[in-house]
C-alpha cells in the first residue's frame, strides 16, 4: 500500500494483538505489541509511533487511562481505541475526551481494520509534512529577518562613515559611546532587544552634525551664542534624517538624535525636557557621550583628566544626568575602563 | 485419536473453520494458528480462573474471563462470548459451582476447536 508507519498495539489479551499482526502482516508496517501498557507508554515515549491501536477494559490501566498518558508526550499520533460494540457511549465520550482520534468495535474485519490503518497512516503522514513544512517556513521567516537587520546595520554603518567625513570626533567615539551606552542600559535591566538597538543606533547620534557648516563645527576656541543656536540643531537635523525611516535601527536612532543633548533638569536642547520626560535612550547617550567627549581633545578644548571627567559626571546626577545612570556609571568603572583601552584613539 | 474424522468432542456445531475464515478475511494458515493459540491460551486462563475464584480472588477470575472473552469476540466466536458473559456474572454471584460448571462447558469447546482446526490442516480442507 506504499505507505509506512510505525505501529503500537495494546492488549491484555495476546490473542488479540496476533489477530492484529496477522491483520497488518501484508501491508509492511513496523508493529509493536504489548500486553502490558506502562511497557507500551515507555517504548511509545522513546520511539514516536505514527498509529497506536488500544483495547479499552485492559486490568492495570484502562484505554482512557492510556490515551490520557500518550497524550502528556504525544499531542498528534492517531490513537484508536478498540472497544466491544455494546460499550457504553460514556467510555466513547470519555476516550474521545482523553485524546482518541477514532474507534474500532470488535470483531475486527480484515479490509476495514486495513483501510482504517492505511487512512490514519496517511492522516498521520500530511500531520508530519506540515510539521515540517511549519518549520521550514519559521526557519525562512528567521533567516530574512536577520538578513535585513544585517542590511539595516550595513546602512547605519554606511551612515555613520559618512558623517565621520564632517565630524571632527574619531571614529572610535562613536565605538566608545555605543559600548557605554550598552553597557549602562544593561546595568539598569533594560532588555535585549532594547540595548541591542541601543548598542547600533547609538553612533547615529551626531548624524546632523553633517547639516552644520564646517565654520562653525570646526572653529576652533568657544562658539558665539548665534553659531551654538546654529551648532544645537544638529539634534533635530539628525532626527530628520533618520526619523521616517521604517527600520528600527534607524527609528531609534531618530530618538536618540533629537534627545541626547537634553538634561535631567531640563536646561538642555532642543525641547528642554527634563527628568523620565527624556527618552531613556537619549538620557543614557547624554552619559556616555559627555563623559566621551570630556576625554576627548576637540578643536575648542583640551582633553579632561579621567578622574576629572569621573567626577564631572557624579557631579551632574540629578542635573545633567538621570540619578540611576549616574550610580550605574559609578558601579561600571572598570567596565569603562576596559572600553576606553580597548577602543584607544592611538592614531590622534 | 487419529481416525480419518475424529468426533467432535461433546459434538458441538457451532463452529465452521471455512465459514469463519470467510467472515474475518485471513489466510486459512494465519486463521488456523491464530485459532490454536487462542484455544490454548483461553484453556489455560480459564483453569487459571477457576483457581483464582478458589482462592476468593473475584477481581483477578473475573479479568481473566474479561481477557477471553474479548478474543473470543474478535475472533468472532460469539458463542464463546455469550458463555464466558454468562460465567462473569455468576462470578459476580459467587456461585462457584455453576461457574466451574460453565467453565467446564467452555473448555470443552475451546477443545473442540482446536482440534477441528487441527484436523482441518491435516486433511487440507
Ligand atoms: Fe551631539
Ligand atoms: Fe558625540
Amino acid at each position: 500500500m506504499g505507505l509506512k508507519g510505525k505501529i503500537v498495539s495494546i492488549d491484555d489479551n495476546k490473542l488479540n494483538l496476533m489477530l492484529i499482526e496477522s491483520m497488518l502482516e501484508s501491508m509492511n508496517l513496523e508493529i509493536r505489541s504489548f500486553t502490558d501498557p506502562s511497557h507500551a507508554l515507555d517504548y511509545i515515549k522513546i520511539s514516536h509511533p505514527d498509529l497506536i491501536f488500544t483495547d479499552y477494559m485492559m486490568p492495570e490501566m484502562d484505554g482512557i487511562a492510556l490515551i490520557k498518558r500518550v497524550r502528556e508526550t504525544e499531542p498528534d499520533v492517531p490513537i484508536v481505541m478498540i472497544t466491544a460494540v455494546d460499550d457504553d457511549d460514556s467510555i466513547k465520550l470519555s476516550a474521545l475526551n482523553a485524546g482518541a482520534s477514532d474507534f474500532l468495535y470488535k470483531p475486527l474485519k480484515l479490509y476495514e481494520f486495513q483501510v482504517r490503518v492505511k487512512n490514519l497512516l496517511s492522516l498521520r503522514k500530511n500531520q508530519l509534512l506540515l510539521k515540517d513544512r511549519a518549520a521550514l517556513l519559521q526557519r525562512e521567516v528567521e533567516t530574512a529577518t536577520l538578513k535585513i537587520r544585517m542590511r539595516e546595520f550595513e546602512t547605519l554603518t554606511i551612515i555613520g562613515r559618512a558623517s565621520e567625513y564632517k565630524d571632527t570626533e574619531t571614529g572610535n567615539h562613536i565605538k566608545r559611546v555605543a559600548h557605554y551606552s550598552k553597557a549602562l542600559s544593561e546595568h539598569i535591566g533594560m532588555d535585549s532587544e532594547f540595548t541591542d538597538a541601543l548598542f547600533f543606533s547609538a553612533p547615529l547620534h551626531d548624524i546632523g552634525k553633517l547639516g552644520i557648516p564646517d565654520s562653525i563645527l570646526l572653529k576652533p576656541g568657544k562658539l558665539d551664542e548665534q553659531e551654538f543656536s546654529v551648532m544645537k540643531e544638529h539634534t533635530t537635523i539628525g532626527y530628520k534624517i533618520l526619523a521616517d525611516s521604517e527600520g528600527k535601527y534607524l527609528k531609534f536612532g531618530a530618538d536618540i538624535a533629537l534627545s541626547h543633548h537634553e538634561r535631567w533638569d531640563g536646561r538642555g536642547y532642543p525641547n528642554r525636557l527634563s527628568g523620565d520626560n527624556i527618552p531613556i535612550c537619549g538620557r543614557i547617550v547624554a552619559v556616555s557621550d559627555v563623559f566621551d567627549a570630556l576625554l576627548s581633545k576637540r578643536p575648542y578644548k583640551q582633553k579632561w583628566e579621567y578622574d576629572d571627567a569621573r567626577r564631572f559626571i557624579q557631579e551632574n546626577g540629578g542635573i545633567m544626568f538621570d540619578p540611576q545612570l549616574v550610580d550605574a556609571f559609578d558601579k561600571l568603572k572598570e567596565v569603562f575602563l576596559d572600553i576606553m583601552h580597548s577602543y584607544d584613539d592611538a592614531d590622534k | 485419536m487419529q481416525e480419518e474424522n475424529p468426533e467432535p468432542v461433546g459434538g458441538f456445531a457451532g463452529f465452521s473453520f471455512g465459514e469463519l475464515q470467510a467472515q474475518i478475511g485471513l489466510a486459512p494458515d494465519v486463521l488456523a494458528s491464530l485459532l490454536r493459540e487462542f484455544c490454548e491460551d483461553s484453556e489455560a486462563d480459564l483453569k487459571k480462573a477457576v483457581e483464582e475464584l478458589a482462592a476468593g480472588n473475584v477481581r483477578n477470575s473475573r479479568d481473566l474471563l474479561h481477557s477471553v472473552r474479548s478474543a473470543a469476540g474478535n475472533m468472532r466466536l460469539s458463542f464463546l462470548s455469550e458463555k464466558l458473559k454468562n460465567a462473569d456474572e455468576f462470578v459476580k454471584k459467587n456461585d462457584t459451582v455453576y461457574v466451574k460448571e460453565l467453565i467446564k462447558e467452555i473448555t470443552d469447546i475451546l477443545i473442540f476447536i482446536k482440534n477441528e482446526t487441527i484436523r482441518r490442516r491435516e486433511h487440507g480442507t
